[in-house]
């Protein structure tokens, strides 16, 4: 069985962002998340897929650990409009009564 | 431009002093991503517009690193991605632009499904529905149960409705139908919607009669063509192996009595379908038709029974798909007008300011709120697809009775509203922040069926991955093909 | 060119009128707001407000009365026009012409923008005679008038004077198309569009310039900061109130490269639009003086016209070219394009006497003769339309 094992920092990944990466890998490999004692994530991938590599599991992992960074920067940018976008769109003070 | 002239004391000011405000201090509006290839993204954002950007791109920008000076940087700013200090119409634009994308909710339901008959003289592996043969008239709708229909058909707000009639082989209860017809027509005398009337059959038990009617009516046909004769035959049974002939013959008689567009056709795809892409597309074409809807097995009912669904993966149907719509782009370059429809469809999401009514594909749930099936025993199921589970012993979505519940016991029904509410895509892990959640719809009667949760694990779903991908192969040609660009926009 | 303005023989003391044109005396209607167009001093009726001599060769008029020489630039004046005659200064105007398709209300020459290509610079002073001689001139117009622009400088800085404006079209042309060319700016007072739509004028238009998708390159255009702004906010707030809206752009060498971008704006954002009006530069006013930062030859820019026209087309949206002449257009535009120049300052060269499809083509403006395309030239037969 072909394990993955990640020492990710948090002052670097969000812990969201670990767990959403995570998730969405949920078809090729199941996921162990544990806090160390100095504060970081260890993670341990264990893949579902046959045949599977370490380097493409850690490699794919990574891109979509930036990829769910990426989001929750956006997300936490953006909240504050959102909320004003959502009011706007569906309060009564929208233009297209 | 050249030294500015000065006029009666006014002098004119270059690009420059007006853009001052502009760039310095840029700030995202909310947006979506996922990635397109291994170097770009698709961007998208609340109103479903969509830029494509480089990965170095997009990061630049969530940096507030992007080179304000460069063309990427106006598409962001024009397409409502990001703000800056010049102009601040961009968030009522957004708003107005969302609500309009949201707009057709307030209609609700809009698709009214009759199962008129569950007897058919065929008998399709993929068969959706548990169908019983043509002599067993128990099957059929009783009078009480269709007047009841319409009264809580008529309940719905919207402006204009849709009746369907289903079956099994709806033609073979034509009786039904007529009344249905008659009793719709008149209450809408008083009603005034606009209603349409469309009869799905296989075109077997036609007869000049009931082409006079519906051409009274101004009914719609929509009826099953798998393509070329042997496919076609192969995949639809009946006794006497003739159902591509009924079609085609059908299809003839039906466009000279109702006219060109009334019928319409869609099939779906076997693994026997797989190997001939262009000969199903080439049928299409033979016989007159503009547009084709390219469907894969739904995994319910028959289907699941024979064994039909399983029979192929995802991908095998995707590399179907791809090849099949790049012949169909391939023919409109040769100016032959063919569209593939839920193509056609997704660009109308992409490309258009407008909402579309297609049910598998809203978030909420089109389940109920699009679409409502009544079904010929009185039960009202939530979708098509939520009766032929229940035909296989799964009433999970089976949301009340005809004669034993109103109007509100069904709509304000937990069944309907606790699974429209946890399944909305704007807010289950995955479809929350991905890119396509403009354009895509939650199935909580697929996930249910497939994995026993209406939510899904989105990973293991093939309704996601399907849906991706095909979203991603329309991507691809917008951005990368000119030529096939070209003929998609002419699909809107 | 036909001339609306010219200078009369002489002067009185008398306050500036307006009145209708009469040639055929069964047709008076009103003496009184009447002017009559005639050549014979002899058998001159009593009671019209004026006299215009055709063909006038007796100076014995005195300097009291109202009676002029037909001014001889004005010999296309006509039964039916409406002109305000101003006896201090001896000025004539034809304010409106019956024969004519495209009479226009020039309401004010004053303007709250200064685009670059402005063909009618703005003026500063106070001009409200011109309102109040339109209120006039307006009841004496042909209730078969098809259609009647208001224009400017900017209408809307009328205010109020707008909306009175409309409402005598309303009450005295009910069957005349009124078409009003507006920036939209003081639009985003919604009280102003409420009272404007609750006149319920029965068929009437807003022609609203938009030159960009990008706020500080419309900016630019009209040399306003924040009208793009102001412009967007009039026009979500006309739609709102379902005020039928034609967008125009005038093609230069600002507005011609995001003119794909545009269509994609407009159709994506003010799909409400019914109407996109695609124009060519006329070289008046600022356009000539602004003309080598400005001028494009029309066959240069085919592909961004011809991107913009198809993604209208293929949204739905209405579009049409204005002030092209065929030969420099792409053959699969001509279908857009019409014959849109009024009629008294539209011109074709010598060259159009030769080309098969001059009929069809709107030819060029008179002040063209600045700048033209190099690639004007006749058609041969075999093209057409």
């Amino acid at each position: 069985m072909i394990e993955v094992m990640l020492t990710l920092s948090t002052t670097i990944y969000r812990l969201a962002a670990i767990k959403k990466a995570a998730y969405r890998l949920g078809n090729r490999c199941a996921a162990l998340i544990e806090l160390t004692t100095d504060g970081n994530v260890a993670l341990k991938l264990i893949s579902k897929r046959i045949g599977d590599s370490t380097q493409s599991l850690e490699a794919d992992f990574l891109t979509e650990l930036l990829d769910q960074e990426l989001r929750e920067t956006i997300a936490e940018e953006t909240a504050p409009i959102r909320n004003l976008l959502l009011a706007q769109a569906f309060s009564g003070l929208a233009a297209n009564e | 431009m050249s030294s500015l002239p000065i006029i009666k004391g006014q002098r004119f000011h270059n690009l420059d002093y007006f853009r001052r405000r502009s760039g310095e201090n840029y700030r995202l509006l909310p947006m979506r991503f996922i990635a397109l290839d291994d170097t770009r993204y698709v961007v998208t954002n609340f109103a479903g517009e969509l830029i494509v950007l480089l990965r170095e791109t997009m990061q630049q920008l969530v940096r507030h690193e992007l080179d304000t000076a460069s063309p990427i940087y106006e598409e962001l700013l024009a397409r409502h991605f990001v703000l800056d200090d010049d102009s601040d119409v961009a968030l009522g634009l957004l708003a107005i632009k969302y609500r309009t994308k949201q707009s057709l909710l307030a209609n609700f339901t809009a698709l009214f499904m009759f199962v008129v008959s569950l007897r058919c003289d065929h008998s399709c592996p993929y068969c959706q529905v548990s169908r019983q043969s043509a002599d067993r008239h128990a099957y059929d709708m009783k009078p009480e149960v269709v007047a009841r229909a319409i009264d809580f058909m008529f309940r719905s707000p919207s402006p204009t409705i849709k009746v369907e009639f289903q079956g099994g082989e709806s033609l073979l209860n034509f009786g039904l139908i007529e009344q249905i017809v008659a009793e719709v027509n008149a209450r809408n005398v008083v009603e005034n919607r606009e209603i349409q009337f469309v009869i799905a059959t296989n075109l077997a038990p036609l007869t000049d009669e009931i082409l006079t009617f519906c051409r009274e009516h101004h009914i719609f046909l929509s009826t099953s063509l798998d393509g070329p004769k042997s496919l076609h035959n192969a995949n639809r049974p009946r006794p006497g192996g003739d159902s591509h002939e009924l079609v085609e013959h059908g299809i003839q008689r039906a466009r000279e009595v109702l006219g060109h567009d009334q019928i319409s056709a869609l099939m779906t795809t076997t693994a026997e379908s797989l190997s001939q892409p262009r000969a199903i597309v080439d049928e299409y074409v033979r016989l007159g038709f503009t547009s084709i809807f390219l469907r894969p097995l739904s995994p319910y009912g028959f289907a699941v029974k024979t064994g039909a669904v399983g029979r192929y993966t995802v991908d095998q149907w995707l590399d179907f798909y791809r090849e099949t719509l790049g012949y169909i782009i391939e023919l409109n370059t040769q100016g032959v007008p063919i569209r593939e429809e839920y193509t056609a469809l997704l660009l109308r999401k992409m490309l258009t300011p407008y909402p579309t009514g297609y049910v598998d594909l809203q978030s909420p749930a089109g389940i109920g709120i699009a679409g409502i099936v009544f079904n010929y025993d009185g039960d009202i199921y939530a979708s098509d697809e939520a009766r032929m589970l229940a035909e296989t012993g799964d009433r999970r979505f089976r949301l009340g009775n005809l004669i034993n519940d109103s109007y509100e016991d069904v709509i304000l029904s937990d069944t309907l509203l606790d699974t429209l509410s946890q399944t909305m895509t704007e807010g289950v892990p995955m479809c929350v922040d991905c890119g396509f959640q403009p354009y895509c719809g939650s199935d909580p009667v697929y996930h249910h069926a497939t994995q026993n949760d209406a939510v899904g694990f989105k990973p293991l779903s093939d309704f996601c991955r399907r849906n991706m991908e095909v979203m991603r192969q329309i991507i691809r040609l917008l951005e990368d093909d000119p030529q096939s660009a070209e003929i998609l926009n002419t699909w809107l | 060119m036909i001339k609306l303005h010219a200078r009369l023989s002489h002067r009185t003391d008398a306050e500036p009128f307006v009145a209708r044109i009469v040639r055929n005396l069964q047709n008076t209607v009103d003496r009184n707001r009447e002017i009559l167009l005639t050549n014979q001093t002899e058998t001159m009726v009593p009671g019209f407000r004026g006299y215009l001599m055709v063909s006038h060769t007796d100076d014995s008029s005195t300097s009291d009365s109202p009676i002029w020489p037909l001014p001889a630039e004005l010999d296309h004046l006509a039964e039916g026009d409406v002109v305000r005659i101003s006896p201090r200064s001896g000025e004539i105007w034809v304010m409106y012409r019956r024969a004519s398709t495209f009479n226009s209300m020039l309401v004010t020459e004053r303007c709250n923008s200064y685009c670059v290509m402005c063909s009618q610079p703005p003026k500063v002073a106070n001009d409200d005679f011109l309102r109040a001689a339109y209120l006039e001139a307006i009841p004496l117009m042909s209730p078969e008038t098809r259609e009647l622009g208001i224009t400017g400088g900017e209408p809307a800085l009328l205010g109020n004077g707008l909306v009175e404006l409309l409402n005598a079209c309303k009450t005295h042309l009910p069957q005349t198309a009124i078409h009003i060319l507006t920036n939209g700016r003081l639009f985003r007072d919604i009280e102003f569009c409420r009272a404007l739509s609750s006149i319920e004028h029965p068929d009437l238009m807003l022609g609203i310039p938009l030159y960009s998708d990008i706020s500080y390159r419309h900016d630019h255009v009209v040399q306003a900061d924040g009208a793009f702004d102001e412009t967007i906010r009039g026009l979500l707030n006309l739609a709102r109130f379902q005020v039928p809206i034609e967008i125009r752009v005038v093609l230069h060498r600002d507005t011609v490269d995001r003119l794909p971008q545009l269509a994609r704006f407009i159709t994506r954002n003010l799909p409400f639009a019914s109407h996109v009006a695609l124009m060519g530069l006329e070289m008046m006013g600022f356009a000539r003086a602004n003309l080598p930062a400005l001028w494009i030859d029309p066959a240069d820019y085919q592909p961004q016209l011809r991107a913009a026209v198809e993604h209208f087309d293929r949204h739905g949206m209405s579009v049409s070219i204005y002030n092209h002449q065929l030969c420099v257009l792409d053959h699969d535009l001509w279908p857009f394009a019409r014959k849109s120049i009024s009629d008294w300052k539209n011109e074709y060269l010598p060259e159009c006497d030769r080309c098969a499809v001059r009929a069809d083509c709107g030819g060029f403006f008179a002040s063209s003769s600045l700048r033209r395309s190099d690639h004007i030239q006749a058609i041969e037969a075999a093209a057409s339309i």
